[in-house]
């Protein structure tokens, strides 16, 4: 398998199920076996980003993104619609991203290889 | 070529295709499958001018009504599907 772009579409919040840490887990993985790696958050995803995450007997999610550069991952996007509809502030997320508008996000969407959601 | 997105949850009690109609474009293609196939139960307008396609086997078991502005297909046309859209985007 060639070198891909492989676009994972975050929707899920943090703690309440796996998917979060599945996901993130699984674009690890692609990061390390170099394929072009980016992450989109939408949706309760954005939650992910809230940097004052204090798990009980859980990885911290928003710690573990905050690797994600030592890992090649190409670029983070963040949906705004998403981020204004939680309250969540663009100037608040300590991760380096791009904000996307919806009509954004449709483009982003299409230059991808394989789309992963989790 | 226009991307597929495939929605497998109810829309009464998931985002997913509300989340996926904000950035779809304009002349993607929808499938409904499981659950997702509840999306025509009631005549959504923000699905009746797009490319909406749904497995007949899954309405049918549900019994929902028949919809003027949606594709029934078997499995065969959603592997034509599958292999005429790119990407592919699955959303529950």
């Amino acid at each position: 398998m060639g070198n891909q772009h492989l676009l994972f579409v975050f929707r899920s919040s943090p703690y309440g199920s796996s998917r979060a840490r599945e996901g993130l887990d699984a674009l690890l993985a692609a990061a390390v076996f170099d394929q072009r790696v980016s992450a989109l958050f939408m949706g309760d995803g954005v939650f992910q980003l809230c940097s004052e995450q204090c798990p009980i007997d859980r990885r911290n999610q928003h710690k573990m993104l905050l690797s994600l550069e030592l890992y090649d991952v190409d670029q983070l996007y963040f949906s705004s619609s998403a981020l204004a509809s939680r309250d969540i502030a663009p100037t608040d997320i300590r991760l380096p991203g791009t904000a996307l508008s919806d009509a954004e996000i449709t483009n982003l969407l299409t230059t991808a290889d394989q789309v992963l959601t989790f | 070529m226009t991307m597929l997105h495939i929605i497998t949850t109810s829309p009464f009690q998931s985002s997913a295709l509300t989340d996926c109609l904000s950035v779809a474009g304009a002349g993607d293609a929808l499938l409904l499958l499981g659950e997702g196939v509840y999306a025509i139960a009631q005549q959504d307008v923000r699905l009746i001018n797009r490319n909406v396609f749904v497995l007949y086997e899954h309405t049918d078991a549900r019994g929902l009504p028949k919809r003027s502005w949606v594709e029934y297909i078997d499995y065969n046309r959603m592997v034509e599907l599958t292999e005429q859209h790119h990407p592919i985007q699955t959303w529950f």
